[in-house]
């Protein structure tokens, strides 16, 4: 190897004696002792680097190092961005609780009715209307029809069955129409005729039942009943002059009043026992019980 | 007929672990290091302690040496930062110890009896002389004289400029001269 380095200055003749001189000097050379540790702690040294495990400290063994650290510190955000990122399960189940929470303001509402508005305008004013009893509900069965504990009104306790009544009603009549065809011929505007029928009705769909019914408190004789209300129904949607039904159980109800204070008690009943049906978990308006009854 | 290695191909060798290449690096400087540091501490036990130091350093340096000057620049630039510290630490520089002229006067000479004397005599004024010197000038004169570094190398190792070094070698031979003629 050759030597890059400027030559040495050799020593002129005053500094040549002088350096003989001081080389002869006392004291030239370490002790032996002193040469064997130096000479052991460069061995041990040397030997230190060569094991593996010092290798990690090198560029190689930290490249290593950094760069799992970089991977960790990548997977840890990247997790964090997954779970805040996603929509909570709770923000969703939150909107149709709080759209029902809405609706206990109006008593006439239970809560935890599966037909709830989204709007809680549509509902009705509040009125001192009987509220159901969500705890003292019975459980709903198949049907999905569940009924308040009312009292049964007074005309389901009838199981009188109107000979004018039979099976097979046409659906596509109205509350008149809808009663067999003598019934029909017998069809009378006036608002006691319209009773008589929706009481024979509704006390052949008591009637089916293979138990006393007196009360219309279970689904199982809540539904015949309704089902007559779905012909009446179905037969007052066929009539031009019979209103549809409207998606919401106030505006329902509004309808249902309006056809009672039009002297359409008929149509009205049977409009209030469609409701019944469809909204079973809706507490019938105390002002409407009324339509139920055989003799109003 | 191999070429010897230089110091500093010794020394990268040992850096890549050539333990054998240490050990002759080591027999080629262990003398005139010694002597060095000796001189300048003029007391063994400091001496030695600062000696094994001085290697101690060189061998924690082996992965990071690189050849840019000689390799007895940078051992004796290394023993010269440990003297600093050393004077550092004791404050001021220790007087010369009592019997260093009668150990001097002691030391055997195998030659004969009128060169023994003048020889010894000669070994002692230079002795005397050389601890009389300031420790700036002593360590410059030591490093030309018993190394033969030139004066670039010896700005190196104590950090002045060669002008400077010039100077305090021209002062400290001086002195040096006139001992041995008194």
């Amino acid at each position: 190897m050759s030597t890059p380095f400027p030559p040495t200055e050799a020593l002129d003749e005053r500094e040549r004696e002088l350096a003989r001189i001081v080389r002869a000097l006392p004291g030239g050379d370490p002790p032996l002792a002193l040469d064997a540790r130096i000479l052991k702690s460069a061995a041990n040294a040397a030997a230190a680097s060569r094991r593996p495990g010092a290798r990690w400290l090198g560029s190689a063994g930290a490249l290593w190092g950094i760069g799992g650290a970089a991977a960790a510190v990548l997977a840890l955000g990247v997790g964090w961005q997954m779970k805040y990122a996603a929509p909570r399960p709770s923000q969703m189940e939150s909107a149709p609780a709080a759209a029902m929470a809405d609706q206990t303001e109006d008593s006439s509402v239970p809560v935890g009715f599966s037909d709830a508005p989204t709007k809680p305008t549509e509902l009705a004013a509040p009125s001192p209307r009987v509220a159901t009893a969500p705890s003292r509900r019975p459980p709903a069965p198949t049907g999905g029809v569940a009924v308040a504990p009312a009292p049964l009104p007074q005309p389901f306790a009838d199981g009188r069955l109107d000979e004018r009544v039979t099976a097979g009603a046409d659906a596509n009549d109205s509350v008149g129409s809808a009663a067999p065809p003598a019934v029909a011929q017998r069809r009378e505007s006036s608002p006691a005729a319209q009773r008589r029928q929706a009481n024979t009705i509704a006390a052949k769909a008591v009637a089916s039942e293979p138990e006393a019914q007196g009360r219309y408190a279970t689904a199982a004789a809540a539904a015949p009943a309704a089902q007559a209300g779905v012909d009446i129904a179905a037969g007052m949607a066929a009539d031009a002059s019979s209103p549809s039904f409207p998606n919401s159980p106030a505006t329902w109800l509004t309808q249902i009043r309006r056809l009672r204070d039009e002297g359409r008690t008929l149509e009205a009943r049977a409009s209030l026992l469609e409701f019944h049906r469809r909204h079973p978990h809706n507490s019938i308006p105390s002002d409407l019980v009324a339509l139920l009854r055989a003799n109003e | 007929m191999q070429a010897e290695p230089t110091d500093e191909e010794l020394m990268l060798a040992y850096g890549s672990g050539d333990v054998p290449a240490f050990e002759r690096l080591y027999s080629r400087h262990r003398g005139p290091l010694f002597r060095f540091m000796l001189h300048q501490v003029r007391e063994h036990g400091t001496a030695e302690e600062l000696f094994q130091d001085v290697w101690q350093r060189v061998i924690t340096a082996r992965a990071r040496y690189q050849p840019e000057a000689r390799f007895s620049t940078w051992l004796f630039q290394i023993a010269h930062n440990r003297l600093t510290d050393h004077w550092r630490a004791q404050k001021h520089r220790p007087p010369p110890p009592i019997d260093a002229v009668e150990r001097a006067e002691r030391e055997a000479d195998p030659q004969t009896p009128e060169r023994q004397l003048s020889a010894f005599e000669e070994r002692r004024r230079l002795q005397v002389a050389l601890e009389e010197l300031p420790v700036e000038q002593r360590e410059a004169v030591m490093l030309r004289l018993e190394q033969e570094l030139s004066l670039e190398q010896i700005g190196q190792i104590t950090g002045v400029g060669r002008e400077t070094v010039k100077s305090r070698l021209r002062y400290a031979l001086d002195k040096l001269r006139q001992r041995l003629d008194a």
